[in-house]
């Protein structure tokens, strides 16, 4: 399975992802309909644009749930690199409201709110995990989201495999979505 | 006697606002408590009708710590139709938490099952999401991760 997180750098920003997502899935896209086209060059191009202008669309997400997913990629990929306190940074709203909701496989739980997300500063070892999120739907209501997705983690060193059920809570502030609240709950199988 | 329902108003707003809650907090503070007593005595089927938006998008998403993990879409709600025995679980929640923007919201809370049956009592860290359709709040997702005590 393609890894959705080798796309970009650490410092990144959101809109940088969205636009390597997007050209990303063009790509992917033109891959996959070249392996079906006749050998004739001419015929070829043509039979290209028009399957490109009329195909494209019908497959395309809607653009706030690609700018949605490229924010829950990033923010993971930014988790696995850097300081819960440096992603907060970069990807959360921090006030009064924001709110982290873990539950570990044994029943374990930690709510943690901003002033404490704040002060995580430790940074794991670099790319200490491989994760790979989802079934993914979304919920898109004006200027607030939800985020559905199922997340696979490996640890590198162990090869530990943790699976998660996850919810983001999403608002957009001056034109880019953040996240507010997270709801992220661990299982064995 | 036409005075009363404003005073009656004026009484709720003012104890919303002592209490640090919001009108929109009140009412889905309401909903989450009578969805739950509706999910205690009535079938998914008619709970998900009552209470919850049903379509593509729904989902209920359950983890309990002995690894089972199960999300519910709109045609699980429709197909359970077994009614609960009544009264068998009381339900207690606390540490309610908002977030409403417009047409929709989001609830966490702690939620504590007890069984009448057994005394055995499950805890639960909820996280519903809600959409605002024709004036009701619906719920159109829902998180329920079982939690240690």
């Amino acid at each position: 399975m393609e890894n959705p997180l080798v796309i970009g750098a650490p410092n990144w920003t959101v809109a940088q992802y969205a636009k390597a997502g997007k050209a990303q899935q063009h790509e992917r896209s033109i891959r996959s309909r070249l392996k079906w086209l006749p050998k004739n060059m001419k015929f070829t191009l043509i039979f290209l644009a028009i399957t490109l202008s009329c195909v494209t669309p019908a497959f395309s997400q809607n653009p706030e749930e690609v700018a949605i997913r490229a924010l829950i990629e990033a923010e993971t990929q930014a988790f696995v690199n850097h300081s819960f306190a440096d992603v907060a940074k970069m990807f959360w709203i921090m006030d009064d409201k924001t709110m982290l909701n873990v539950t570990g496989p044994d029943g374990s739980h930690v709510q943690i709110l901003a002033e404490e997300i704040l002060e995580r500063t430790d940074a794991p070892p670099p790319n200490h995990a491989k994760v790979v999120k989802s079934n993914f739907h979304y919920m898109v209501n004006g200027n607030m989201a939800a985020a559905y997705n199922d997340q696979v983690v490996t640890i590198q060193e162990t090869g530990f495999v943790l699976y998660s059920s996850e919810v983001r809570i999403m608002e957009k502030v001056d034109g880019i979505w953040k996240i507010h609240l997270s709801s992220v709950h661990h299982f064995e199988r | 006697m036409k005075s009363f329902p404003c005073v009656l108003v004026f009484f709720i707003f003012s104890t919303s606002l002592l209490f640090g809650q919001s009108a929109g907090e009140a009412v889905l503070k309401k909903i989450i408590e009578s969805e739950t007593n509706a999910f205690v005595s009535m079938s998914l089927a008619d709970g998900g009708k009552t209470y919850w938006l049903l379509d593509e998008k729904t989902s209920l998403n359950v983890t309990i710590f002995d690894g089972t993990h199960f999300q519910v879409r709109k045609d699980g709600f429709l197909q359970n139709t077994e009614v609960p025995p009544a009264g068998h679980a009381t339900v207690e929640k606390s540490n309610f938490h908002f977030i409403i923007q417009g047409d929709m919201a989001s609830a966490t809370y702690d939620q504590m099952v007890t069984l009448t049956e057994t005394g055995g009592i499950l805890p639960f860290r909820e996280m519903p999401i809600y959409h605002n359709v024709d004036d009701l709040w619906k719920i159109h997702l829902s998180l329920v991760p079982q939690i240690g005590q």
